[in-house]
């Protein structure tokens, strides 16, 4: 069942977002697959309550960052398939330098005084 | 290009909110194979399958929340969008606020124009319905001699109703000046008599008490009265413990017996009061002579009004054949509404149709330049379609400023409507019925009329420039300069707005002219009396008086009164008479010359108009004379009976001779009258002799023909001449107008302490009132065709 609950990290307000970005940076994939994605690549430090992709994803298609298609699935199943657009690689690309710039601020501040 | 992006997202929104229900659908599936994923995955890693589920549930989270959550997502906030539209709406009539002034300024006029004249069409025709039931039943009862039609008499009424199967019911009704008196001075009601069944038949209740019972008819148990709504409130501040007071009417003390509502009354006429209609069993009043009666019915149910009419017809020959005096004397139904209403109907009906034309200008003047705006902003919008924005999007936007637009004007239009509709009760003409004691109010008829009318202009002027806004064709290259594809369209329409507006406003104008030429026309027609410093005041009289056998002890009334008006400081010139100029009316009387052929038969005798005066009366109203001389103070009862008559008369029954000495009659001859008449008069009529010519004075309308006058001196009213009632009008030559008042009723304390004073009027006001509608109609149009014009100008 992976981590204990207080092993576990609630993610930073906002990052959500940027994280589905990246994951569909690179392939296409349905909504399980990307909570799965997320929860594996993260060492299931990272988890998020599953459903609340949902909405996300809906925000991300209404804003024109990411596109959707039907199609079959592994198993034969109908599934929603999702895939960046350029529009979202190019949100993906200023969320990323932003939050470069977040955690190197952080860092900074959190190091010892030399 | 953030903005370009947000209109996507809008409209990618707005298309969400179209596809709701498949989007619903697809994410319940979306769902559902989530959670069999993973459930599938944790049998693999091993667990049972009922376990897996749960689990599965568990680490997806609450469905219903979630579900909730993506719908907030695509479900639209409307207001969102409309927020945005408005904004930049807003923006734009910012940037050039002198069109938006202007177009507000137009749909301001044109709603409030058209509220101005549905309020007044409801309140005056609509209303009317509303308040009787089933008011497509009832008729007037009139009776008609040839072409004529006359009030009936109270004995026909009660054989119509005694006889008459086609009727529910048949009532009748009279109007009585009648003095009402508390502590203090005697205060002057106008009273209206009516059957007791008046009130069932029209179909309207008592707002406090009750209604007249049915024995009120009989006289002695006559005595109960009903307040109208507005004179119970000015009069008793609407206190409901008035109820079964007494209150004394021309000496009678009366039972207060209930209270009937505003508007109650059907025709212009303003009753302070409802008596019952009852005669005294010597009333002279009482018989087959007098015509003074109004007489209303409601049709029975499935009964036309050709088959009552057929059925008058009928019983107005029995009643011909039974009575010497029904002679010649049809009687035939007409439709309350027609009579009342067809008239104001025909006013309303042309400006309305003005009106409506206004509205059209306004809107097609706002269209205009929203459409001049739309071309200025070509450019942008060659822009943003050929970068994707849908044309749907675009229209929209334009619409919702016009739509903005409109509901600015068109709120400020009802306003300025509702200022208005507050203080128009007292310009309006008289023949409007009921509008001046219900007021106009803006009920929800009226509102939805302006609702509509507001939502039709927002559509017009929205549509317009959407549709030319729209049609723009996507570019292939951004390199290209844009082509402005719509230019030519858009210019086209341009010239046929501003075409349709001045052709519009030419029509309005025109019709504007001819009606004010037809105005000025009618202004300019000779009065033949004193144009300025004439001042008529009534003298109403109690019933005692102005019956005939009391004839000389009236004169000598009259006389006083006349005599101290003299003395009131700025008077030059004052006497009694009958009817005064401008104001109508006149007693209709039998006249035939003696010496020349008399008539065949009773009906063929021609009839002229009476009217009695004192000696000055007609110096005073500055009456021209033309042959002879006028009424002197030697002519009084006991001398030579003398006559007076205008020139319509002198050109009518003499010719080109003079009327000058000779004899006339003002009944038909004694051979050919009925038997009481003559009965009545001691065996012969009254023969005058005429002692002068008066050139025409007008009493009618500008817009009617004179008609055939003869004055006879009051003081020579007998009971043997047969003249009908007292003459109740003081007419003074004098400066000071209403004013003078309180003046002559200090000098009259002296002979006549009861007697009341009532409407006074300068014959300016009688002008005025006497031109009522057609003045109106003309300032109306006049407006409206200057607002036009402006509004043209311009756009």
């Amino acid at each position: 069942m992976g981590l204990k609950k207080s092993e576990r990290q609630e993610l930073l307000p906002g990052t959500l977002d940027m994280l589905i970005l990246k994951t569909l940076s690179r392939q296409v994939l349905h909504g399980y697959g990307i909570a799965e994605h997320i929860r594996q690549v993260s060492s299931e430090v990272l988890t998020v309550e599953e459903g609340s992709l949902y909405p996300a994803l809906q925000r991300l298609q209404l804003q024109g960052l990411i596109a959707s298609e039907w199609g079959h699935s592994v198993n034969n199943r109908r599934a929603r398939y999702y895939r960046l657009t350029a529009a979202g690689r190019r949100r993906l690309g200023e969320s990323e330098s932003s939050f470069a710039r977040l955690v190197e601020a952080i860092a900074r501040v959190m190091k010892p005084a030399t | 290009m953030a903005f370009l992006r947000k209109l996507r997202t809008i409209s990618r929104r707005l298309l969400a909110v179209l596809r709701r229900h498949r989007l619903e659908t697809e994410l319940a599936e979306e769902i559902s194979h989530h959670l069999d994923q993973r459930r599938r995955q944790l049998v693999d890693e091993g667990m049972d399958p009922r376990d897996a589920a749960v689990e599965a549930r568990r680490m997806f989270g609450n469905v219903t929340v979630i579900r909730e959550e993506t719908r907030d997502m695509w479900s639209i906030r409307w207001a969102e969008i409309i927020a945005q539209d408005l904004r930049y709406g807003l923006r734009l009539m910012r940037r050039s606020p002198l069109v938006t002034v202007i177009a507000v300024v137009s749909l301001t006029v044109g709603i409030a124009a058209s509220t101005i004249v549905t309020g007044v069409v409801n309140a005056s025709l609509w209303r009317w319905s509303a308040m009787y039931s089933e008011p497509g039943r009832l008729v007037f009862l009139w009776q008609t001699r040839e072409a004529d039609i006359l009030t009936p008499t109270p004995a026909d009424f009660r054989d119509w109703r005694g006889m008459a199967k086609s009727f529910d019911s048949v009532e009748a009704y009279t109007y009585r000046a009648m003095t009402f008196s508390t502590s203090g001075d005697p205060e002057q009601v106008q009273a209206a008599a009516v059957t007791p069944g008046m009130f069932g038949t029209l179909g309207v209740a008592p707002v406090a008490g009750a209604g007249f019972l049915g024995p009120e008819e009989t006289w002695g148990r006559h005595t109960r009265v009903l307040l109208s709504e507005g004179f119970w409130r000015r009069r008793f501040g609407a206190d409901r413990a008035v109820l079964g007071r007494t209150l004394t009417l021309d000496g009678v003390p009366h039972e207060i017996a209930g209270v009937m509502p505003a508007g109650t009354w059907f025709s212009a006429a303003r009753p302070d009061l409802f008596v019952p209609l009852a005669f005294a069993p010597d009333d002279p009043a009482n018989n087959r002579n007098s015509h003074f009666i109004w007489v209303i019915a409601r049709l029975h149910d499935g009964v036309t009004l050709d088959s009552a009419a057929a059925e008058m017809g009928i019983i107005a020959r029995q009643l011909e054949a039974q009575h010497p005096a029904n002679k010649g004397l049809g009687a035939r139904p007409v439709p309350m509404a027609e009579h009342i209403l067809g008239e104001p109907s025909r006013t309303l009906a042309v400006v309305a149709g003005a009106v409506t034309l206004v509205l059209l200008i306004a809107c097609v003047n706002v269209a205009g330049l929203l459409l001049v705006r739309t071309a200025a902003r070509n450019r942008e919008l060659a822009v943003r379609t050929s970068l994707g924005a849908s044309r749907l999007r675009v229209a929209l936007q334009l619409a919702t400023e016009g739509v903005m637009l409109a509901f600015a004007g068109g709120t400020l239009g009802v306003a300025v409507a509702a200022a208005t509709l507050r203080t128009l009760p007292t310009v309006l003409p008289a023949n409007l019925p009921r509008i001046a004691e219900t007021g106009i109010p803006i009920d929800w008829r009226v509102m939805s009329v302006a609702i509509v009318a507001i939502l039709g202009c927002g559509l017009v002027i929205g549509a317009l420039p959407a549709f030319t806004g729209g049609r723009w064709r996507r570019e292939r290259s951004m390199k290209e300069a844009p082509r402005w594809s719509s230019g030519a369209a858009q210019a086209r329409l341009r010239s046929g707005l501003i075409t349709a507006e001045i052709a519009l406003s030419v029509v309005l104008v025109i019709g504007a002219a001819l009606l004010v030429r037809s105005f000025a026309n009618l202004q300019s027609v000779d009065v033949g009396a004193r144009t300025t410093d004439l001042l008529t005041v009534r003298i109403p009289l109690p019933p005692e008086r102005w019956r005939a056998t009391n004839a000389a002890a009236t004169s000598a009334y009259l006389d006083a009164i006349a005599e101290r008006a003299r003395t009131v400081p700025g008077v030059l010139a004052a006497d009694i008479t009958s009817h005064v100029p401008l104001a109508g009316g006149g007693q209709s009387k039998h006249f035939y010359v003696v010496g020349q052929t008399p008539p065949a038969s009773y009906q063929e005798v021609p009839t002229v108009s009476l009217r009695q005066e004192g000696p000055d009366s007609l110096r005073a109203m500055g009456a021209t004379l033309a042959r002879g001389r006028f009424f002197a103070g030697t002519d009084r009862a006991g001398s030579h009976p003398v006559a007076i008559v205008n020139q319509t008369l002198a050109r009518r029954f003499f010719g080109v001779s003079n009327p000058v000495g000779q004899v006339v009659c003002l009944q038909a001859p004694e051979h050919l009258s009925p038997p009481d008449n003559v009965r009545a008069a001691g065996g012969s009529f009254v023969r005058w002799t005429i002692v002068g010519v008066v050139e025409d004075v007008r009493y009618t309308p500008p817009s009617e023909p004179m008609e055939a006058v003869v004055y006879v001196p009051y003081r020579q009213r007998t009971r043997q001449a047969l003249m009908g009632w007292a003459p109740e009008y003081l007419v003074l030559h004098t400066s000071v107008g209403p004013d003078l008042l309180p003046a002559l009723r200090e000098r009259l304390r002296e002979v006549a302490p009861a007697q009341p004073l009532a409407a006074p009027r300068t014959i300016e006001m009688l002008a005025a009132d006497s031109l009522g509608g057609a003045r109106v109609m003309a300032l109306v149009l006049s407006l409206f065709s200057a607002v036009a014009l402006f509004l043209a100008g311009v756009g």
